[in-house]
């Protein structure tokens, strides 16, 4: 385990800090000063047993980890003009011995303000996202869990790496993106499915003196999050949107344009430069009782490879086109189609870098066997390790591990792929649910063209989960609820070739108030993957070099029980354990997994 | 606002998608390389792979190798002469190996020939698939090759090619041997000369061609085309060096004078391991003043090499193997 040192800030942050100190000393009247913050304990001690450690002498069985970090996050507002906000964060790792492994960083350091009426604008580290196709993070669905058991792990990694709140995205509340509010779903598209950047952003609202219609343009310069100094090449994406909605009588449009531009040095002399484009439309009618909803988007990418070395294809052009159709019947009922095809060649590095990276070395237990090889990430890691999640834009396709993400690693905008989707949600009540919820979405896709060979393969998803408030039915005094989930995945080919890999997925959770503020959680995932597939090996170019055939046979089961006792509103002790077994054809993937892992939060 | 504004961003998209999407152009059958690898259920029909020919005549017949796939799949066949250790290398992607993938006649990809009377392995491995299928076959006799031979050095005590030896009268124990059986490259023999250089003038001998018409061979052809090639080693710490002469007859009156004709000389130096040796007629320079000083192949004599103990006298030694012209570029197997 690596042992973190104390970090120097940075001049600028450095400069920023002073300012907002210097303002909090002369404050007047008419400004603003706030104090939000979180503090978090964690201990979590783990043990390690299986086939992977046979004849192992070197690699540990069992470690234990923990940290205690306090986030101060000050917010000082001058009117509407001015806004500073700073993030700060004190954090020890437990076991740290005189200041080893203590640490005092920045978070997040933001100026935004109102420059105008019409304008406002933010500096220094901003989210930044556009659409699914273009500039958007996405969702972790390999790390889709369903038991609090499992989502408060999750959720600590999300807040780690700068992606709360989009959870928002996930199929509980589909429902609202496909049918009710018009507000609802102009936040369709403004949902914080966002990348955590530094650089700049304006926000420009265009007077059209018409209350049912408005005009919208952003634009942005911004670099990777704190993984380049500025002295030599450094990657920067420069981009925009411009929009345009109306909303009457309860019917109406939003037509939207976006356009970014992407610059990445490459590690090798070159760099890449990539632009995507994209427009569309969302509309939306609305009866009585049933409201129709419309989504669809279009565009196309150009990559350039700018190098010495030869290329097959050193500029790279593609296109797609999504479209989607939702129908709504007293805000209970929806069912939804769509239409998707992403070309082979489309290269969209802010819709496709992963969130979690397939072969990141994980926070526990990170190297097993005497040669000291990664330890293959299970669904334990995926929700509990830290490591494995990527803060930077990637150019490249990165690892994906088929067993968790196999249809869809690189999110909607995985290239390659053509197809339709059916999606359907069921509630008790209108726009949400008291007593059950049932969603489900089946996706049947193909390739647009074969990858090596001229057969393409077939892919099917389909993804069901159930929500019950048990307390409704059984009348409990504590609130007590069951979420159940099941997905299944396959990619089949024939040919000479032929490629048959399923993965099969189950997972239940339930959430269970024992006593006053005290939960009972036991949450169970387990999956089967089996078949044989062909991972492709990609270049230094984004260019598949070779392929490499695999077949596998894993098991996994994770089961996770715990106690969180809710000592406020905004402050609970979390105490669990976690048994993580993985019976895999793998090499080195035959493991137990067991951990302990408490969690103290507070937020204020 | 009407309600049909909605179907106005619809025909902007139209618009859009008609215009401004386009996808790269190459490779349109599939994306990426051909993918070779072997599927899962692979096999070999009989489990084994067969020579078309147990023994092989490579001046009248072309060797084969069959075997039968259940898919189509990315192979290397490599031959290899057991004693030689020369190789050949084929490979392809097909279903099936017969004679339209598999055709051997008796070349080499390196620089060691396969030899008459050699036993060869034949070894398939197949992309992605562990197990590997060998068979074996002996090759009778060797190919002609795309070359004039000068001397093959394969009949002792011939009288043709390079077999007159002019000996250092001082220096002790100069051997020559025009067709020696213990060492050779190509064949089954070779020519050795050794000695030691005890006066210490570095000579040791020179061999000559005789009863070789080189003007018949070599008539018509550019200076510029032609090569003179063969295979050569010498001592392993590298005191062997062989001077290649050409003696020009300028005034084509049959012999070589040195005061009116042309001697042409290149040198190369031997290490313990064979090497090719071809020499582009720019490679010689001129010695002495007579003639025109311009290499005219037709009126080439005679040819010799010259065995030097280079750089230091004592004992040297060198073996020289199939002696040749080629025109055009340097000797090649193939």
């Amino acid at each position: 385990m690596k042992a973190p040192s104390i970090h120097i800030l940075s001049l600028p942050k450095t400069i920023l800090a002073g300012v907002l100190l210097w303002l909090v000393c002369t404050t007047p009247s008419f400004s603003q000063l706030r104090f939000h913050g979180l503090g978090r304990t964690v201990w979590q001690s783990q043990t390690l047993s299986g086939n992977a450690l046979q004849g192992d002498s070197t690699s540990d069985r069992k470690t234990m980890q923990g940290y205690a970090l306090f986030d101060l996050r000050t917010e000082y507002r001058f009117k509407d003009k001015i806004n500073l906000l700073v993030d700060s964060r004190v954090k020890n790792i437990i076991g740290g011995f005189g200041g080893v492994g203590a640490s005092v960083q920045l978070r997040q350091v933001l100026v935004e303000g109102r420059a105008t009426r019409f304008v406002t604008y933010s500096l220094g580290d901003i989210d930044v996202e556009l659409s699914p196709f273009t500039f958007s993070n996405p969702v972790d669905t390999g790390a889709q869990v369903l038991g609090s058991v499992f989502a408060i792990r999750r959720n600590v990694l999300r807040y780690e790496n700068f992606t709360t709140g989009n959870a928002r995205r996930t199929m509980e509340r589909q429902f609202h993106y496909q049918g009710n509010q018009s507000s609802t779903i102009h936040d369709y598209w403004a949902q914080v499915n966002s990348w955590r950047m530094r650089g700049g952003k304006l926000q420009f609202r265009i007077p059209l003196y018409m209350d049912d219609q408005s005009l919208k343009a952003l634009l942005f310069g911004v670099t990777d999050r704190a993984t380049h100094s500025f002295s030599g090449d450094f990657p920067y994406r420069i981009g925009g949107r411009l929009s345009y909605s109306a909303d009457v009588n309860q019917h109406g449009f939003h037509f939207f344009g976006n356009g970014v531009r992407f610059v990445t040095p490459l590690t090798s002399n070159g760099k890449n430069e990539n632009r995507v484009m994209s427009g569309g439309t969302n509309f939306w009618l609305s009866f009585p009782k049933i409201y129709l909803f419309g989504n669809m988007e279009a565009g196309s990418s150009h990559s350039q490879w700018k190098t010495d070395e030869p290329l097959i294809n050193p500029n790279r052009d593609d296109y797609f086109l999504h479209s989607k159709l939702a129908l709504s019947w007293k805000n209970r009922i929806s069912v939804g189609a769509g239409y998707s095809e992403v070309g082979p060649y489309f290269e969209s590095p802010g819709a496709q870098t992963m969130r979690l990276t397939g072969n990141a070395v994980p926070s526990f237990f990170s190297f097993v066997g005497n040669n000291q090889l990664v330890r293959n990430q299970g669904m334990l890691d995926r929700i509990g390790s830290e490591t494995i999640y990527n803060q930077s834009l990637s150019v490249f396709r990165q690892v994906f591990l088929p067993q968790y993400e196999l249809v869809f690693p690189y999110s909607v905008a995985t290239p390659n792929r053509k197809g339709f989707s059916l999606s359907s949600t069921f509630l008790d009540q209108e726009y949400q649910f008291d007593k059950i919820m049932v969603s489900a979405k089946a996706d049947f896709y193909q390739e647009i063209l074969g990858t090596g060979v001229t057969d393409r393969r077939d892919f099917t998803r389909f993804h069901a989960i159930g929500i019950t408030k048990l307390n409704r039915f059984f009348h409990t005094r504590g609130a007590w609820k069951l979420n159940v989930g099941y997905r299944f995945e396959s990619s089949e080919r024939g040919g000479d070739l032929p490629v048959d890999f399923k993965v099969n997925s189950w997972e239940a959770g339930t959430t269970m108030e024992i006593v006053r503020m005290l939960d009972l959680m036991i949450g169970i995932k387990r999956l089967n993957a089996k078949g044989n597939e062909i991972y492709n090996n990609i270049n230094r170019f984004n260019e598949i070099e070779s392929y490499r055939p695999f077949t596998m046979n894993q098991t996994e089961t994770l089961i996770g029980t715990g106690l969180q006792l809710h000592i406020t509103g905004e402050c609970f002790l979390m105490v669990s354990g976690y048994f993580n077994r993985v019976k895999s054809s793998e090499r080195l993937s035959t493991w137990n997994l067991n951990q302990f892992y408490t969690n103290f939060t507070y937020e204020f | 606002m009407k309600t049909s504004a909605p179907f106005i961003p619809f025909l902007l998209l139209a618009v859009l998608l008609f215009t401004g999407c386009k996808r790269t152009d190459g490779i349109q059958e599939y994306v990426g390389p051909k993918d070779t690898t072997t599927p899962t259920n692979f096999s070999v029909q009989g489990d084994s792979l067969r020579p078309s020919y147990s023994l092989v005549n490579f001046s009248v017949q072309k060797q084969f190798f069959i075997a039968s796939f259940s898919h189509s799949v990315a192979w290397k066949l490599e031959i290899r002469g057991k004693n030689s250790g020369a190789v050949r290398l084929l490979s392809g992607i097909s279903q099936n190996l017969d004679s339209s993938n598999t055709s051997f006649d008796g070349k080499a990809d390196s620089l060691a020939f396969f030899l008459p009377t050699e036993s060869c392995t034949a070894r398939l491995k197949v992309a992605g698939w562990a197990k590997e299928y060998t068979c074996e076959f002996v090759i009778n006799q060797m190919p002609s090759f795309d070359a004039v031979q000068i001397d093959d050095f394969e009949s002792p005590n011939d009288s043709t090619g390079f077999c007159a030896l002019y000996k250092d009268p001082t220096d002790s124990l100069v051997m020559f041997k025009e067709s020696e059986s213990t060492l050779f490259f190509e064949g089954r023999r070779a020519m050795r000369m050794d000695g030691y250089d005890v006066n210490y003038n570095y000579w040791l001998s020179t061999l000559s061609t005789k009863n070789v018409n080189l003007k018949s061979i070599l008539t018509g052809k550019e200076a510029s085309s032609v090569y003179l090639n063969m295979f050569a080693k010498g001592e392993a710490d590298g005191r062997t060096a062989l001077e290649i002469q050409m003696y020009e007859d300028e005034n084509s009156d049959g012999v070589y004078s040195s005061t009116s004709d042309e001697l042409w000389t290149a040198k190369t130096t031997l290490t313990g391991e064979w090497k090719q040796v071809s020499l582009h007629f720019d490679d010689f320079s001129k010695s002495g003043t007579s003639g025109n000083s311009t290499l005219e192949p037709e009126k080439l004599l005679r040819i010799a090499l010259v065995l030097v103990a280079y750089p230091q006298g004592g004992y040297s030694s060198a073996y020289v193997d199939y002696a040749s012209f080629t025109f055009g570029q340097p000797f090649s197997q193939k």
